[in-house]
């Protein structure tokens, strides 16, 4: 059964990137991906869900694999809220991914009144605050 | 067990860590654990801001805090310029409830030093919050493998944002060092302000007043109280203002009244049925009354007896002497009420 290195290096490859492009994407050093697609070295859990994510891929998948056998891998979850907002803008799917990707980045949120969740953020604000940045 | 430990998310966070026991205390013993480790790799910490520092450390965490909408602006500019391009929301983020938030660099390498980022809002009242908003953002990076399947937007009446506070409440007051400050400053009950302010300016003057009065709570092994008192309305008379009933109460509006807006039991007066209930009218006997009605004063205390505290039914609180310290913070009365035997 391929390891997780195997499973990353498969993915990488039908994307045609380097191991220098994931890296960058994912935020690790091409020598610890080497070493990781090569199972040389472990990883974690934070790690992994990193480099899933800009492959598009489960974690689970990533992990275990088993999903990638009997259906295809899950890719990533628009909320229905940014494809409304990208359908109604105009912006293109690639841009509505970056959206949803900065709006990951902020992983924790100290507030004193009720917030929404990350399907009901409200993209039209968040897209004016970093449209300058897209792609 | 407590309601925040029956919260499915909660649950689930526990199970997630593969932790057993009453979730909220097995969650902030795993945190604690976490730190009792680091702190015993580098041999103990001296005061809470080596332990901070330890604990950023250890987290690839660093704080940046904005003290005006200047710092805010070069904080963005600081970080958009190395690619981390969601800090040009954060203009819009940190909005006038907001006081604080954590980001994950994209741009960075996997041992830098700031793979995370708390950006600490502490303009203007905020900055009162900003020792307990630090320990809040740690404490959601100490359980960040579960976090990580739902990035958090989520108000303080979440339950997992509770358990963040609970956590943040544990570990900022970190026992090895402000359980021998306190030890130190309360040597027998009652509990008194100017023991927790004593107690606050050996442990760290950044701290809020509130955040140590509930640790000074919290160590208590006696009934403590903590009461928030406010001009408002009963809970009855408030939905229906809020109603389309209100016409009714044209001819005859109902009167704001001082009322119990917050009540606090530590684990002793749980045990022990020691209770002051929410939105309780606080009489006008009280040492928390006459406070409120005399502008010259600031702060009070004395003893009182529970039972002239009425519910709008006519029955009271059970018969106890008490003794009340409080002080006024704006419009409100915050005291801590204690039985005297």
């Amino acid at each position: 059964m391929p390891s997780v290195g195997e499973r990353i290096r498969k993915r990488r490859n039908e994307l045609g990137w380097t191991q220098d492009v994931l890296g960058q994407k994912a935020g690790v050093s091409k020598g610890f991906l080497s070493d990781l697609e090569n199972g040389k070295r472990k990883v974690g859990a934070d790690t992994l869900y990193d480099i899933a994510r800009v492959l598009s891929l489960s974690l689970d998948y990533l992990m275990t694999g088993t999903q990638g056998e009997t259906e295809p891998p899950s890719e990533v979850q628009i909320p229905a809220s940014l494809a409304t907002f990208a359908a109604r803008a105009g912006i293109s799917f690639r841009q509505a991914l970056t959206l949803l990707d900065m709006q990951q980045q902020i992983i924790a949120h100290r507030s004193s009144t009720k917030k929404e969740k990350l399907d009901k953020v409200d993209w039209q604000k968040f897209y004016e605050a970093v449209k300058d940045f897209l792609q | 067990m407590s309601r925040l430990d029956q919260e499915h998310d909660v649950v689930a966070m526990a199970r997630e860590l593969g932790l057993r026991g009453d979730p909220v205390e097995a969650v902030v013993h795993f945190c604690e654990e976490r730190i009792d480790c680091w702190a015993a790799d580098v041999g103990g910490v001296e005061n809470v801001a080596a332990l901070e520092q330890l604990v950023a450390d250890r987290l690839q965490l660093a704080f940046e805090e904005a003290c005006s909408d200047d710092d805010l602006e070069r904080l963005i500019a600081k970080y958009v310029a190395q690619g981390e391009y969601v800090f040009a929301a954060l203009r819009d983020e940190l909005g006038p409830t907001t006081f604080g938030l954590t980001i994950k660099r994209r741009h960075c390498g996997p041992d830098s030093g700031d793979k995370y980022v708390a950006v600490i809002d502490c303009r203007g009242e905020k900055a009162s919050r900003r020792f307990f908003t630090r320990w809040h953002e740690i404490a959601h990076l100490l359980v960040l493998e579960r976090e990580l399947d739902a990035p958090v937007r989520r108000s303080s009446h979440d339950p997992i944002e509770r358990l963040m506070d609970e956590i943040a409440g544990r570990i900022g007051f970190y026992e090895p060092i402000f359980g021998l400050i306190f030890a130190r400053e309360h040597t027998k009950p009652p509990l008194e302000f100017r023991t927790v302010e004593a107690v606050r300016n050996a442990y760290c003057g950044r701290a809020s007043f509130q955040s140590t009065l509930f640790a000074c709570q919290r160590r208590m092994s006696t009934p403590v109280v903590y009461v928030e008192a406010e001009v408002k309305y009963k809970a009855g008379e408030e939905r229906r203002l809020r109603s389309k009933q209100r016409k009714l109460f044209q001819d005859d509006p109902p009167v704001a009244k001082l009322r119990v807006g917050l009540a606090v039991p530590n684990q002793s007066a749980i045990d022990r049925d020691f209770r002051i209930v929410p939105n309780m009218r606080v009489p006008e006997g009280s040492v928390i009354h006459k406070l409120h009605s005399d502008a010259s004063m600031e702060q009070a205390s004395g003893r009182e007896n529970l039972e002239s505290w009425e519910f709008s039914d006519g029955n009271s609180l059970p018969a106890c002497e008490v003794w009340v310290d409080a002080r006024k913070v704006g419009e409100r009365v915050i005291a801590i009420v204690q039985p005297t035997n």
